[in-house]
């Protein structure tokens, strides 16, 4: 990822349907079952229904990475150039993802293959896709966090 | 409001039934084709659907907002402390009264109801916030009806009487309205309570119930069956003379069926026709509701049938009441044919969406599927081609009132088979999900996985979160607008500029200029009051301040009354405003403003009396003549003081006497004064002379238009028409004045009814294009005609200006002549082009305003009761400041009678020009029937309508029977009273008078208080402090002001004990005295420097408990010391107690991470500090993740040389930053070991993790701040040597400059600048000016022109430009 050009074209996606997982919904996930497959608090029910749900059955709950459609969103925008950054802001209160995210291409090549493209169906939802106007969660809006904590 | 009143009213719209339709002949004979018969078939829809933003919008929450952000800078300024937050107690409620009223409206305008979770909020916060005012209360219990369709009935009561109860405690007092309204809610609820039982309890609070009151009860009784004991009610209503209206008839039709008896149910119709009161609709739903419970179809349709042959009609929504009734009796199976007859008016989707909600909430699920399905498919359409996702509401609330899964799962099969729905099931896991309902998500996952969907690992994470341990729960808090002083003061301009309130003006004016808590800092009260003037007259339109001239001078000669003073520099800025504006009249009243003893220029003193002005410019100018000087100076003085003194006479011989002398202005006002005298004759002389002597010259565009006035008016039309081609071809310029005094040429030849000249000038001067056609320059064609009686000519001319111009002028006045004179051919004809040009909807509002202007109010109600008119506020208001102007009462009530159904129609606004009227006209009574129409209607009255209500009752000498709403100012200026008054005195209100006869004796309160006031204001506390112990000795008891000034300047001096002493003496002298917001504050930042972090904590909370809000530095500072003591619990206690807050104050949640952090460093605790840090970039949600920095985490650990701490967070650092590409971390971690000087260790970190050098906005926000402190050079090298092209070279030499300039460095900048030059870096004008200043500190002469305007102005010109394209390169001055 380091060395490679500075500038990041960005679009920005939204009405991405709740059946995709974000990035954060697979590392959390991954941790989550771990805590909680022992503890009492899951509940049964829960349990039941995870070993029931013949996609993981598997013993040990190790969930099948791959069919994590987090990916398939990667894969899907990955068509229009090479993507650098694919973020899908989770909200954790609910457990899911908000429906929007950043897709980061290398080039602007990317960027504008993925913009011409219309419409991007996905999980037979529309994707609404648009040039990220606002300047990257990331960078702009923290001096004062800086300046007062 | 309007919204609130009833749930959403859309209709279909069919206009052209309406005029076609033949109906009874009642209302006089040619019209009544016009305006009889109600409504026709299904009209093709004409209203858009688009939100109309009602009337309160944005800007009535824009005020005063008690923030105590201004005072958050504590060691910075010591100046005067104001508190804002005292007198915004009341503002704030007025404030969020709005705010949540346009809440819960915009809920009920969108949806026709509201959700549970919004109420609650509001609830809690108006809670939260304290002393609930009434109509806040009012609101929310009206709230707790069928505005809730997803909540069970009981549960909804519950909720009222919680809400009752509560906020009685808080200490809000309830008047008849609210009983009213809990009465209202109980009927909505069906809830069974004994009507005497109430009625004993309303007595037994002292309050009075009234008509509305019985109305209600009768209902109760009546939904019972009980028809005996709505009798009893009933005749004491009568016993007490109150008027039977339809709603007690229609309880009684209820009661009647409810008791089994259908034949008197049925014969209440024909009582109350025999009482004079047509049966309405809702009688009507009524009876049919009565035919429902029994299940008789038969009885229903022939109602049905036999409301068709009425006036009314029922409506969509009137249906479901029925479809609701046959459910809830068990006749489903009668549903379909009901619902078949709906005509699927627009606004039937919310309204049967309340319905289905209704039904499933109640039991009815079946129901309301059955109903679902009739759900036009149109909706679908506007969502952009999405797979359909009709019924979402429905299986969510399903879901949510936990119906059988099997029975879910076949609505889903039925959606999707009949395509209303793609993925039913899927949506109904979403809501499962959503809703934490383990057991029916696991079934439906069961089901989707038998048809084959897969089921993702991530659908069980919502379920999973409720157990995750660290349950962070946020509730979204509402968060108003910070507002600081200059807003407010823009805000009160706003408010100005439309208020007619003459005497609020002053006294917020005066309030401005006596109130030391607006002029902070050191500019003068005087110049505060000032600049607001001059910023008033600035915001204002040439226009606006045209047309309020008189409202203007009132203003300033009532502010001359009370003794304001402005300076003479403001005076000449508004002077200039005012000139330009061209109402030069103003000026003398602005001048009487200025300090008698502040000299002018006699320039500038234009409208001083002119006596002995003439006398002494004659003997000037004969002077002058005699010494053979140049006169045109003096001659043109005294020529226009002569025109200003309209001496047309004398003027002119003194023309004749120095023709040679004269010059172009002499001859203007010469000629502009001729034309005033009709003298147009020597006008044009005048002209031609002026010409002849210098033709460039030309005359300016008012002289032309008085030309072309006196032209016009002596009937020599072409020449006056040449006029204006002159004035075109001269290219004179035409400003709005010269527009506005051509409308008065027009208008006075369209007085004389010379439509030929009008029409001719008014061709003139559209085709020259003197001005643009607007509706009042195109009116005077039309009033030509009607001041001739041709009405037939006045609509053609009307008709005429709409295709050519595009201007309807005047056409109210044309219909309503139409309308009087009964010409119903050419009536149809106007209406038929106002629809066609404007719309029905237009075109239903003129004829309804007509018809209401000539008293036909029968045939005006039918227009007004169209189905699918919507309200226009603009139009309502334009009608009703019409009858106010006009005291035409009647006309005012009986519009605000007929539109109480009207569609989105604000009716607090409406019964507030009731009440303005009765204002006007000092009648109580009508006010007092007004107040019980309100409750009648359920009106949740705003602050304004209750103070000029109570207004109204107060100065009759009436008791006022509800708690009236305080106005901050009046507040204020009591207080202001009070704290002058002797300390003594009573303590009720101090009349205004005591202020101004404040004794001036040596010694006095007053005295001390000023003295002490000013000691603390200049920072001087201990002396403050001595000299408050000196008065407390003397036995004096001060104002709550001075002990709260005092306490702040000893807080902020950081001397707690003294402040501490002061409290107590407040407490002892004056009862209930607490420390304010800020005070408190500063408190807790006193206590925290001190290192007493625990006692900081029970300040917050205590404050808290007080429901005061504490500062944003306070709570950082407290959250500092609880980190360095290493207190995790304390920190996650104020951050939930932050949470808690009404009003949040904007908090980082990086403070309390850091902070959460710091105390894990200090406990030893590693690896909960990183585990902390690493979540908040790994998680990436909210506005603040990714974007937060934990650069003080890295400093302090820098600071105390926490090796082991450092080892572990950077390698967090640069795990976030290689693994999850997320570098704020590392970037941080980077810059703060550059700061901490230790070049090597950041130059391995760069190695590591070289992504750190691409953080381009990050270096260079650093950069940008280490350029505002001297000697900070060195770093932006090193930064430069370890990465070397981490910006662009025009980024980084004008930082340099400035760093140099800061260190006053000449040498380097020198070198800087011809490197600069060498690279063919240009040099920015703020670079060239820095190094400008650095020569000539130097003393050094400067090389190149020094750019002249301020270091401000250039870098906000660099800021403009860099806008958009580099935002983070802007130039921080």
């Amino acid at each position: 990822m380091a060395g490679s050009s500075k500038k990041v074209y960005e679009v920005f996606v939204s009405k991405i349907p709740w059946t995709l997982a974000s990035s954060k919904h697979v590392k959390n996930l991954k941790n989550g079952i771990k805590v909680t497959v022992g503890s009492v608090l899951l509940g049964r029910e829960l349990l039941w229904a995870l070993a029931t749900c013949a996609t993981f059955t598997s013993t040990s709950f190790s969930l099948p990475l791959q069919q994590c459609s987090f990916e398939e969103m990667k894969d899907y925008f990955g068509q229009f150039g090479q993507v650098k950054k694919c973020l899908v802001p989770f909200d954790k209160e609910t457990g899911f993802h908000r429906g929007f995210c950043w897709i980061g291409y290398t080039s602007e090549e990317g960027l504008n293959n993925a913009l011409q493209k219309d419409p991007h169906v996905l999980e037979g939802s529309t994707l609404q896709v648009q040039r990220n106007r606002k300047v990257f969660l990331g960078q702009k809006t923290n001096k004062e966090v800086v300046e007062t904590s | 409001m309007a919204a609130l009143l009833r749930s959403a009213r859309l209709l279909k719209f069919s206009p052209s039934g309406f005029l076609q339709r033949t109906g009874t002949n009642r209302n006089g004979p040619q019209l009544s084709r016009l305006y009889s018969g109600a409504i026709g078939g299904k009209g093709s829809g004409v209203c858009s659907r688009q939100i109309v933003p009602g009337p309160y919008s944005v800007h009535r929450c824009v005020w005063p907002y008690a923030g105590v952000r201004h005072y958050a800078m504590v060691t910075e300024q010591r100046g005067p402390h104001t508190d804002e937050s005292s007198l915004g107690v009341r503002s704030k409620q007025a404030q969020q009264f709005d705010w949540a009223l346009a809440k819960l409206d915009s809920s009920v305008r969108r949806t026709g109801r509201i959700t549970k979770t919004l109420l609650l909020r509001i609830f809690h916060d108006i809670c939260r916030t304290g002393y609930p005012s009434g109509n806040q209360a009012l609101l929310l219990l009206r709230s707790c009806g069928s505005l809730l369709p997803e909540m069970p009935l009981a549960e909804r009561t519950e909720l009222a009487h919680r809400i009752w109860d509560k906020l009685q405690e808080l200490g809000a007092s309830y008047d008849a309205s609210h009983y009213n309204a809990l009465l209202k809610v109980y009927l909505q609820n069906e809830f069974k309570f004994s009507p005497t039982e109430f009625l004993a309890k309303m007595e037994a609070a002292g309050v009075q119930p009234n008509r509305v009151t019985f109305q209600r009860l009768i209902a109760a009784y009546c939904h019972d069956g009980d028809i005996e004991g709505a009798s009893t009610i009933l005749g004491f209503m009568k016993s007490k003379d109150l008027p039977i209206t339809e709603a007690v008839f229609n309880s009684l039709v209820t009661g009647h069926a409810r008791a089994g008896d259908m034949e008197s149910s049925e014969s209440i119709l024909q009582v109350m026709k025999g009482a004079g009161i047509e049966p309405g609709p809702d009688t009507y739903v009524a009876l049919l509701n009565a035919y429902a419970e029994r299940g008789d179809m038969d009885k229903i349709k022939q109602t049905l049938e036999a409301v068709e042959n009425t006036d009314t009609s029922l409506m969509d929504r009137d249906l479901m009441q029925v479809v609701f009734s046959l459910s809830k009796a068990g006749h489903q199976q009668h549903v379909p044919e009901i619902v078949e007859r709906m005509r699927h008016e627009r606004g039937y989707v919310p309204d049967a969406m309340n319905l289905c909600l209704s039904l499933i909430t109640q039991g009815q699920e079946d129901t309301a599927f059955t109903v679902l399905k009739t759900f036009p498919t149109l909706q679908q359409e506007t969502q952009s081609g999405d797979s359909p996702t009709l019924g979402n509401f429905f299986l969510r609330h399903c879901v949510n009132m936990d119906k059988p899964v099997d029975k879910v799962a076949r609505y889903c099969k039925e959606l999707q088979d009949s395509s209303y729905h793609a993925t039913p099931l899927q949506f109904t896991l979403y809501c499962c999900l959503e809703a934490k309902k383990t057991a029916t998500a696991v079934e439906v996952m069961k089901m989707m996985k038998e048809q084959g969907q897969p089921i993702r690992p991530h659908y069980f994470w919502p379920l999973l979160t409720q157990h995750a341990k660290d349950q962070n729960t946020t509730v979204s808090a509402p968060s108003f607008p910070a507002l600081d002083l200059s807003t407010f003061r823009g805000s009160l301009i706003q408010g100005f500029r439309r208020s007619d309130d003459l005497e609020s003006m002053a006294k917020i004016t005066e309030l401005l200029y006596k109130d030391e808590r607006f002029s902070q800092g050191a500019t003068g009260s005087a110049e505060a009051v000032s600049y607001f003037l001059y910023n008033l007259m600035d915001s204002m339109t040439e226009a606006e301040v045209q047309a309020q001239e008189d409202k203007l001078r009132q203003y300033f000669n009532q502010l001359k009354s009370m003794g304001i003073i402005i300076p003479g520099n403001i005076y000449r800025g508004i002077r200039n405003l005012l000139d330009s504006y061209h109402v030069p009249e103003l000026i003398k009243d602005v001048i009487a403003l200025v300090d008698s003893q502040e000299p002018l220029n006699f320039s500038d003193n234009r409208v001083v009396i002119l006596d002995g002005k003439v006398l002494a410019l004659e003997s000037r100018l004969a002077e002058l003549k005699a010494d053979s000087k140049p006169v045109g100076a003096t001659l043109k003085q005294l020529i226009l003081t002569l025109c200003a003194e309209e001496k047309l006479d004398r003027a002119l011989e003194l023309k004749k006497q120095h023709e040679a002398d004269m010059v172009a202005g002499s001859y203007a006002a010469l000629i502009h004064l001729c034309c005033r005298h009709d003298n147009v004759e020597e006008a044009l002389n005048l002209k031609r002379e002026l010409s002849r002597k210098d033709s460039s010259v030309s005359l300016d565009s008012s002289k032309y238009v008085a030309l072309v006035k006196v032209l016009t008016k002596q009937g020599r039309l072409e020449e006056a028409v040449d006029m204006l081609k002159e004035m075109k071809e001269k290219e004179v310029v035409v400003r709005d004045t010269t527009v506005t005094l051509l409308f008065h040429v027009l208008n006075a030849a369209a007085m004389k009814g010379d439509v030929v000249a009008v029409r001719r000038l008014q061709d003139t001067i559209f085709t020259l294009g003197l001005a643009t056609p607007t509706a009042n320059l195109c009116s005077p064609l039309v009033s030509a005609h009607l001041e001739t009686k041709d009405l037939g000519g006045a609509l053609e001319a009307a008709m005429e200006c709409q295709k050519q111009y595009g201007q309807l002028p005047r056409i109210h006045d044309v219909i309503c002549g139409l309308v009087e004179r009964g010409d119903t051919e050419l009536l149809q004809k106007a209406m038929d082009f106002v629809s066609q040009e404007r719309g029905e909807m237009t075109m239903l509002y003129d004829l309804f305003f007509a018809f209401m202007q000539t008293g036909r109010h029968r045939e005006a109600r039918k227009i007004i009761e169209t189905p699918g008119l919507r309200a226009r506020p603009g139009r309502l208001q334009w009608y009703a400041e019409k009858c106010i102007n006009g005291n035409q009462m009647e006309s005012l009530e009986s519009m605000v009678d007929m539109t109480a159904k009207l569609f989105e129609c604000d009716r607090d606004e409406l019964y507030h020009y009731v009440l303005r009227l009765c204002k006007d006209t000092n009648d109580w009574r009508k006010a007092e029937a007004t107040w019980t129409k309100m409750q009648e209607e359920n009106v949740i009255p705003r602050e304004r309508t209750l103070r000029i209500l109570a207004d109204i009752l107060k100065s009759n000498g009436q008791e006022v029977p509800f708690e009236v709403p305080e106005v901050w100012y009046e507040q204020a200026a009591d207080r202001e009273a009070q704290s002058e008054t002797k300390p003594e005195g009573s303590k009720g209100k101090a009349t205004k008078s005591a202020s101004t006869q404040a004794a001036t004796a040596e010694n006095n309160p007053a005295d001390y208080q000023f003295r002490l006031l000013t000691l603390c204001k200049k920072g001087k506390a201990k002396e403050a402090y001595d000299m408050l112990k000196d008065i407390e000795r003397k036995g004096v008891t001060l104002g709550p002001a001075p002990y709260d000034s005092l306490i702040r300047a000893l807080l902020a001096e950081g001397s707690m004990e003294n402040a501490m002493v002061v409290k107590e003496i407040a407490v002892g002298r004056i009862p209930g005295f607490k420390l304010n917001d800020i005070a408190n504050s500063l408190l807790i930042i006193t206590q925290v420097k001190r290192g007493l972090a625990k006692d900081g904590m029970s300040t917050l909370k205590s404050m808290l408990q007080g429901d005061q809000v504490p500062s944003k530095l306070s709570v950082t500072r407290l959250v500092q010391s609880l980190g360095s003591h290493g207190d995790v619990q304390g920190i996650q206690e104020v951050e939930v107690l932050m949470k808690g807050l009404g009003t949040p104050l904007n908090l980082s949640s990086m403070v309390f991470l850091n902070n959460t952090a710091m105390a894990h460093i200090k406990n030893g605790d590693l690896d909960s500090a990183v585990e902390g840090l690493e979540a908040v970039y790994t998680q990436g949600d909210g506005p603040q993740g990714p974007a937060a920095s934990m650069a003080f985490v890295f400093r302090k650990v820098l600071e105390e040389n926490n090796g082991a701490a450092l080892d572990k967070l950077s390698a967090m650092a640069e795990r976030l930053a290689n693994h999850f590409s997320s570098y704020r971390a590392a970037s941080d971690l980077f810059l703060q070991l550059l700061e901490a000087n230790m070049v090597e260790d950041a130059k391995f970190m760069l190695a590591r993790c070289n992504a750190v050098a691409e953080q381009k906005e990050i270096l260079v926000s650093y950069m940008s701040r280490l350029a505002q402190k001297p000697g900070q050079v060195g770093k932006i090298k090193t930064l430069m040597t370890l990465i070397p092209d981490f910006t662009e070279k025009e980024t980084l030499y004008p930082y340099l400059m400035k760093c140099y300039g800061v260190d006053n460095d000449l040498v380097s900048a020198k070198a800087l600048y011809q490197q600069m030059q060498t690279e063919g870096v240009e040099a920015d004008e703020l670079c060239l000016k820095r190094l400008a200043v650095l020569y000539r500190n130097a003393g050094e002469t400067v090389p190149f022109t020094e750019p002249p305007e301020t270091f401000k102005f250039y870098a906000e010109k660099l800021k403009e430009k860099s806008k958009g394209s580099h935002p983070s390169t802007a130039v921080e001055e």
